[in-house]
């Protein structure tokens, strides 16, 4: 029999559902019409075919923004009967953090990813050139492709997609629960968002990602335009445009993981060279180097082909960026490697990349020959284009190299070998270390040159100044940060030529025109940004040096690099300070908000003479004892100009799992009466008829009142109590009152009226069963990286600003 | 597009050189025993915990960045393996290891864990709580 089941609310769900069907068959409209369109001869034929195409890709965004809407709705309700709501949401999730709901699951993402897509039309839609039927047909085939794996239909046995929309009890059909009608009101909540996105840094990054992601589609939409109409006129400028548009966002996107990893990640770093990292970073690349061979295009007419290629790359690139993070390919090589989600997304992902992959390089192949190409004499090696194109070779190769290591798992599946990489950070370091060499001198001197040819002595005249002050620049860093491996002096100086040498181009030639500043601006960040990189991770050091444990044999030679590497977490007794590099730190307390237990650590700077304290502050790393993912660590970090201290929880105690076994001490005092504790004593101050406890909710009847203490610990810290003492129904109560950074508990458990005297009673849990184990690291000029990433994203939008107010 | 053309090729052939000879950063995933032929180089071993015989071991007091346990590889061999850093939260209920190290005197220094535990973010089990 049916079971009818009480409760449920399913019209949202049957809603949601009509509007992915909607979106889909429209999406599928709009790309035949459109396709029809641009295959059309005569123009009014054209103009039907795309007007009705714009009417289908319209109401495809409209639904899109239903189905967002619909599952809003059903996340801010908490409506537990969605698999979606259960597993990715829970009653106590602030409203901060609902949106970030979406993209921990696969299907809100990909829903994120089309949303962007069909926003971005929306600026080519309703332009009336030849190349709208065209891209909007490619666009919109993406989109069919996209929403198809949120369809969630089944064809026999076959399954397309899965729906956000399923129910619970769909999704877990074998469960025992659903055989009861009301399995509801047994859900008391759902299964949380992953706290690891309950994060401020989650609500913005993925949203920019997607947007970085999204944006690739149009150079690649663009490039299968141009070769299926096999026309070569007037496509420069929505392709550097939009490439771009790609650097701007896909860049920022990029930057914005890494200061979510370093804000809020415990990995000691904004860069680890993670799969998921790495797979973000080569479209970039990439697109980068697409964007470059454009630039050559325009000025000279060469490498056209080159261009195409790289476009249609970068697309591609970024599906199967998709492909390795989704899939669960990447198996045991990733930190953050999101669930598999089975098998029906690997194949669908699988055709995803392989029918564009065939899309766009049949094309490509089909038309080679007629792809424009200088037919004149070889390029001069002294020209300004012969050298970029030299640099956009180099950013393929740091993209083979980076895209053939993370692509190891794939390997591994597709040859059946085992193949890891014990060291990967090393690995990557010292390959891309000289591939960033080349690209900064590279974009440090090519500005010098001119298009066509250049006269050499001129430039390297101009060129003389930023390279001495250069080599000045990099012997005064060196020296002062004490660098001393010549491979990172040599890149060192490569970005520190960057940056001077497109600054004496702004300088010397471009001069007042700021519109013309993009370029150069934004080599001048990539070049700070590497210094920075330079600075921060050369001389990063972990302080919370341990120097009571036993050293570790960690196969270094001195038994100080031993200690070094073995020891880099401290034990911290609350209460107890320890010194640590300049700073005394003191583990001071705890407070629990929501799912996050921060630890507060104070440091303080004294004066080794006298022992006053010159500096002093609080930093609050957040621990999350999660039963599903165990001890999630968020740092905290003090932000200095020139260094930031990072400081983070490596183990707790459990408190709830400590018996306490101390006893209560007792004492009868009278106004002004001083008790002493371990750390500390408090002075009673009185009683106070009208009890100001929070713990103590007064009732009609009661007769009450409270010890007011002050009290003072050694470390001159200033803290009050008030326990109660109550008679509530001819029966005595005590509500007690806590010091929670002393661990002090304190209460009021006799009153004698006729001497005014009190009898308090106070503990203090041995403070052997509170600590935390944490671990600093001090990065040295790490906001050298920050000021070059956002002087890196100013430049890209003065170039993207340039080139959409270009006609 | 001469010049060019043999100069692209010459990047490619020294990236070329340049990957072969990181080959030597790639390598298999080990057992205890084959990378005890090669002490001191460091592996991956990938393993699950092994507690039948010995239990874990950590006390923070004495030193907070020593944890040592016994794992089991996959060929079934168990040894002990000393891990420089702290004992991570809910270490029992690991179902994989992924060790990073070396071997030294019959032990694994290990500097590195990667631990995978049972369904990380997706946990298709329901929290039954009393009909209210």
């Amino acid at each position: 029999m049916e079971i009818q089941y009480l409760n449920e609310h399913l019209l949202p769900g049957q809603l949601g559902q009509f509007f992915i069907i909607l979106s889909f068959v429209m999406a599928f409209t709009a790309s035949i019409s459109f396709a029809l369109s641009a295959q059309s001869k005569n123009v009014p034929e054209q103009n039907a075919w795309r007007k009705f195409g714009v009417t289908a890709f319209y109401i495809h965004l409209i639904s899109i923004v239903s189905i967002f809407s619909v599952l809003f709705y059903i996340i801010f309700n908490h409506y537990f009967e969605y698999h979606y709501a259960y597993s990715h949401s829970s009653k106590a999730l602030p409203f901060k953090y609902l949106l970030s709901c979406f993209w921990e699951g696969q299907e809100g993402s990909f829903m994120l990813w089309a949303f962007w897509h069909a926003l971005l039309s929306l600026s080519i839609l309703h332009q009336k050139h030849k190349w709208v039927a065209p891209v909007m047909a490619v666009v919109s085939l993406v989109q069919v492709i996209l929403v198809s794996t949120i369809l969630g239909i089944h064809i026999g046995d076959f399954k397309i997609g899965s729906t956000p929309f399923i129910l619970l009890r769909d999704q877990m059909s074998d469960a025992p629960i659903f055989a009861q009608a009301n399995y509801l009101k047994m859900i008391e909540d759902g299964n949380g968002l992953n706290p690891l996105l309950q994060n401020y840094w989650m609500v913005i990054h993925p949203p920019i990602l997607f947007l970085g992601f999204a944006s690739t589609l149009f150079p690649f939409a663009y490039t299968v335009a141009v070769l299926w109409k096999n026309d070569y006129k007037d496509f420069i400028s929505p392709l550097l445009k939009w490439s771009v548009f790609t650097g701007l966002t896909l860049g920022a996107g990029i930057m914005l993981g890494a200061a979510w990893a370093y804000e809020s990640l415990n990995f000691g770093g904004y860069w680890a060279w993670d799969p998921v990292e790495n797979s973000s970073l080569v479209p970039w690349i990439v697109m980068i180097a697409g964007l470059h061979t454009l630039m050559i295009f325009k000025s000279s007419a060469y490498s056209l082909k080159s261009t195409f290629v790289f476009f249609l790359l970068s697309f591609l690139l970024v599906l199967y960026s998709t492909f390795l993070t989704r899939t669960g390919v990447l198996g045991d090589t990733s930190v953050h490697a999101f669930t598999g989600d089975g098998d029906s997304l690997f194949y669908h992902l699988i055709f995803f990349m392989f029918l564009f992959l065939g899309i766009g390089f049949f094309l490509f192949f089909k038309n080679y020959k007629s792809i424009p190409d200088t037919k004149k004499e070889e390029e001069d090696i002294r020209s300004r284009e012969f050298w970029m194109f030299i640099g956009s070779l180099v950013l393929i190769i740091s993209a083979i190299q980076i895209t053939y290591t993370t692509s190891m798992p794939v390997w591994n599946q597709m040859f059946g070998t085992k193949l890891t990489i014990a060291n990967p950070v090393e690995h990557y370091n010292k390959i891309q270390l000289w591939i960033t060499f080349l690209i900064l001198v590279g974009s440090g001197f090519v500005y010098y040159l001119k298009f066509k040819t250049s006269n050499i002595k001129e430039a390297f005249k101009k060129i003389l100044t930023p390279l001495l002050i250069s080599i000045l620049l990099t012997a005064l860093f060196c020296y002062g940060q004490d660098i001393k491996s010549i491979p990172i002096i040599i890149l060192m100086f490569a970005g520190l030529f960057s940056v001077c040498a497109n600054l004496f181009y702004i300088i010397k030639v471009i001069k007042g025109k700021a519109i013309k500043w993009g370029g150069t601006i934004t080599h001048i960040g990539f070049g700070l940004m590497l210094v920075g990189i330079i600075f921060s991770a050369y001389n990063k050091h972990v302080i919370s040096v341990n120097r009571l444990g036993v050293a570790l044999p960690m196969g270094k030679e001195t038994d100080a690099e031993n200690i070094k590497e073995s020891a880099e977490n401290v034990m911290l007794f609350r209460g107890i300070s320890v010194k640590m590099d300049k700073y005394d730190i003191t583990y001071i307390g705890d407070t629990v908000i929501g799912p996050n237990h921060y630890y507060r650590v104070k440091y303080q700077v004294r004066k080794d003479d006298t022992g006053h304290v010159t500096e002093e502050f609080v930093l609050s790393p957040n621990a999350q004892i999660n039963p599903k993912m165990g001890l999630i660590a968020s740092p905290d970090t003090k932000h200095y100009l020139t260094h930031d201290i990072f400081t983070y929880v490596t183990s707790t105690i459990d408190k709830s799992k400590i018996s306490d076994t101390s006893k209560y001490e007792s004492q009868e005092v009278v106004k002004g009466d001083s008790l002493f504790f371990s750390n500390g004593f408090m002075v009673f101050n009185g009683f106070d008829p009208k009890p100001h406890n929070a713990n103590y909710n007064p009732e009609s009847g009661d007769i009450a009142i409270s010890a007011n203490l002050k009290i003072y610990s050694f470390n001159k810290d200033l803290y009050e109590a008030n326990p109660v003492y109550v008679i509530r129904n001819n029966q005595e109560h005590f509500i007690q009152d806590t010091v929670s950074d002393l661990s002090l508990y304190i209460r009021l458990s006799k009153i004698i009226p006729s001497e005014e005297k009190a009898l308090i009673e106070y503990k203090q849990p041995d403070a052997m069963n509170d600590y935390i184990i944490m671990k600093a690291i001090l990065f040295p000029y790490i906001n050298v990286l920050w000021i070059g990433t956002i002087i890196m994203l100013v430049g890209f939008s003065l170039s993207f600003y340039k080139r959409i107010n270009q006609k | 597009m001469k010049k060019i053309n043999i100069i692209a090729l010459l990047i490619i052939a020294v990236v070329i050189a340049g990957i072969l000879s990181m080959v030597g950063d790639f390598s298999s995933y080990q057992t205890f025993a084959s990378a005890e032929d090669k002490p001191g180089k460091e592996f991956q071993i990938i393993g699950t915990l092994d507690t039948s015989e010995h239990a874990m071991h950590y006390d923070p007091i004495q030193d907070p960045n020593r944890f040592t346990f016994y794992a089991k590889d996959e060929s079934g061999v168990t040894k002990k393996v000393v891990f420089s850093g702290t004992k991570p939260q809910d270490f029992e209920r690991s179902e994989r290891l992924t060790m990073t190290g070396r071997m030294e005197n019959g032990e694994f220094k290990c500097s590195k864990i990667l631990m995978k535990c049972p369904s990380k973010y997706n946990n298709d089990q329901i929290v039954v709580g009393k009909p209210s």
